[in-house]
């Protein structure tokens, strides 16, 4: 596919953590001195990458790999040490209005019900209420809720919970879908239709057209991304980018295509190394 | 409602059958006590003692949610609140209230006063305790998402902090209640100089009339109902999605 304008730039990014230490010894933990107490861990080490317009990149790696740190800095939720990000080339500070989110475990406000959920970000950005509820019917509809508006979250199953995040993101009309193992807490069967919900959501929804996808599961990544960036296990570092050449619009036929699995047997072949060293 | 029923009915019982092996003056029997509660209510003796008892349990208990609410919620969001003040509140909460009771006749008199500040004292660490846990412990993935949405930090606390912390207030206004009940009762039998409800058991028991006294109790144990069965309604009224998310919000699991 012919490739766009740069939509995203991460440039050499690092981050590490501190952690304070707990102290064994008793006296150490009277009277700590600042070298005694801190622990740095390395959690991403130079990263760069770009990403196009109309692109959808998966980042997959091992299970603390620093992936989901990474799409953080990319949002601007956290700072990075080191590098920077640029989205439409501004640099990122804090979360920006082009860019919407998706939580692993939802993050949806218990006491709102799905509809007043769904309205969540355009509440803060005082738009008025007919107005955002106008605008969250819209989504409601595209993300199939419809009768749910009243219904509060713990009334739903995790599919739905999640379309109800889906929803949340997409009614603040982004450009960037930043979206951190969204159906990582689904089962099987609900996340394959998760999955195409996804694709089919993004065919109709145009303008939310850029999309950095965290995953562990490796066929999600293929059904879904154009690319596919491979991290190293921690400090992350960017170990192999793979190339996903299937045409859009997609759905599960490719998955039985030979060239799907030739990608998931080297796609695997590559993390594998990074997980046996995890274990071992 | 069946169960709550025979579990009356039993205790009921059980306590019938315990008088019939002691007197009036060691264990009255039911219906005695029930015949003195009728009768403390016709002679209108504990509605006059009530109405003087209740004026300092109004003032004790309002200024002390008024005060605590906020103060609870402000140490949890600011930490060096928390630091400065938590140690008071909870030294206050685990002290026992009615050896304070002689520095509050000394410092405060006889009067009203002196009984609405002990209830202060007894109550405020309970209600600011509670609202500090709730706010202290709002979940960080729920703020993260305001965050990710483009929140301010003051929208944080309104339209996140405040919303969770909701039923950590219920909580603490049906713990403050009974706490505030408690220390108006003890406020009266230590502090002479009212004639409330704490001076009449303090009458009866000193005149051995053990049915009066118990009827006073189970008077006190039933306004103590009431007032949790109110602040019950009252949940049910402000915070609805509460009832399915209990377990979850507790766990920190949202």
């Amino acid at each position: 596919m012919s490739k766009g304008a740069i939509k995203i730039a991460v440039e050499g990014v690092s981050k590490v953590y501190r952690t304070e230490k707990v102290e064994e010894s008793f006296v150490r933990r009277l009277l700590p001195s600042r070298r005694d107490t801190e622990i740095q861990v390395k959690a991403l080490d130079d990263i760069s990458l770009q990403i196009y317009e109309k692109e959808f990149v998966s980042i997959v790696g091992p299970s603390g790999c620093g992936k989901t740190t990474l799409l953080r800095i990319i949002h601007g939720l956290i700072k990075a040490d080191n590098g920077q990000v640029l989205i439409n080339d501004q640099q990122v500070t804090e979360p920006k209005p082009e860019c919407g989110f998706v939580f692993q475990d939802f993050g949806l406000y218990p006491w709102r019900s799905v509809i007043d959920n769904i309205a969540f970000g355009l509440e803060l950005q005082q738009v008025e209420r007919a107005e955002r509820m106008e605008r969250a019917q819209h989504f409601i509809k595209l993300v199939g809720l419809e009768g749910f508006e009243s219904s509060y979250p713990h009334q739903l199953s995790g599919g739905m919970q999640q379309r109800v995040g889906l929803a949340r993101m997409l009614a603040i009309e982004p450009q960037v879908l930043l979206m951190d193992e969204p159906f990582g807490a689904l089962d099987a069967q609900t996340k394959r239709i998760m999955q195409l919900e996804l694709l089919r959501i993004l065919q109709v929804q145009s303008n939310a057209n850029t999309v950095i996808f965290v995953t562990h599961d490796l066929e999600e990544a293929l059904l879904l991304s154009d690319r596919v960036m491979v991290m190293t296990r921690r400090p992350g570092r960017c170990k192999e980018i793979v190339e996903v050449p299937f045409s859009h619009p997609r759905d599960e036929a490719v998955m039985d295509t030979p060239e799907f699995i030739a990608l998931r047997r080297h796609l695997w072949q590559t993390l594998r190394e990074e997980q046996t060293e995890v274990i071992s | 409602m069946r169960v709550r029923l025979i579990s009356l009915m039993v205790v009921f019982t059980g306590w019938w059958i315990a008088s019939l092996f002691g007197s009036d003056l060691t264990v009255p029997s039911p219906f005695l006590v029930i015949s003195n509660f009728i009768e403390l209510i016709v002679s209108g003796r504990l509605p006059t003692a009530l109405s003087l008892s209740l004026s300092a349990l109004a003032i004790g208990g309002t200024v002390s949610v008024v005060i605590g609410i906020p103060i609870g919620i402000l140490m949890g969001v600011r930490r060096s609140l928390a630091l400065a003040l938590d140690q008071y509140f909870s030294a206050l909460y685990v002290m026992p209230m009615s050896a304070i009771i002689p520095l509050m006749v000394l410092w405060f008199g006889f009067d009203l006063s002196a009984r609405v500040i002990f209830i202060f004292i007894f109550t405020v660490p309970q209600i600011v305790i509670t609202c500090y846990q709730g706010a202290k412990n709002t979940p960080t993935t729920l703020m993260e998402v305001a965050r990710a949405f483009r929140a301010t930090e003051r929208q944080i606390f309104w339209k996140v902090i405040i919303p969770y912390e909701i039923p950590f207030i219920i909580t603490a206004l049906r713990l403050g209640v009974g706490r505030a009940v408690q220390g108006m009762v003890v406020a009266e039998l230590l502090i002479a100089g009212t004639r409330g409800v704490g001076f009449l058991i303090h009458v009866y028991s000193a005149s051995l009339d053990l049915g009066s006294v118990l009827a006073i109790i189970l008077f006190l144990m039933l306004l103590g109902i009431v007032f949790t069965g109110i602040v019950q309604w009252f949940e049910q009224a402000v915070a609805p999605w509460r009832k399915g998310v209990v377990g979850e919000m507790e766990s920190g699991n949202v």
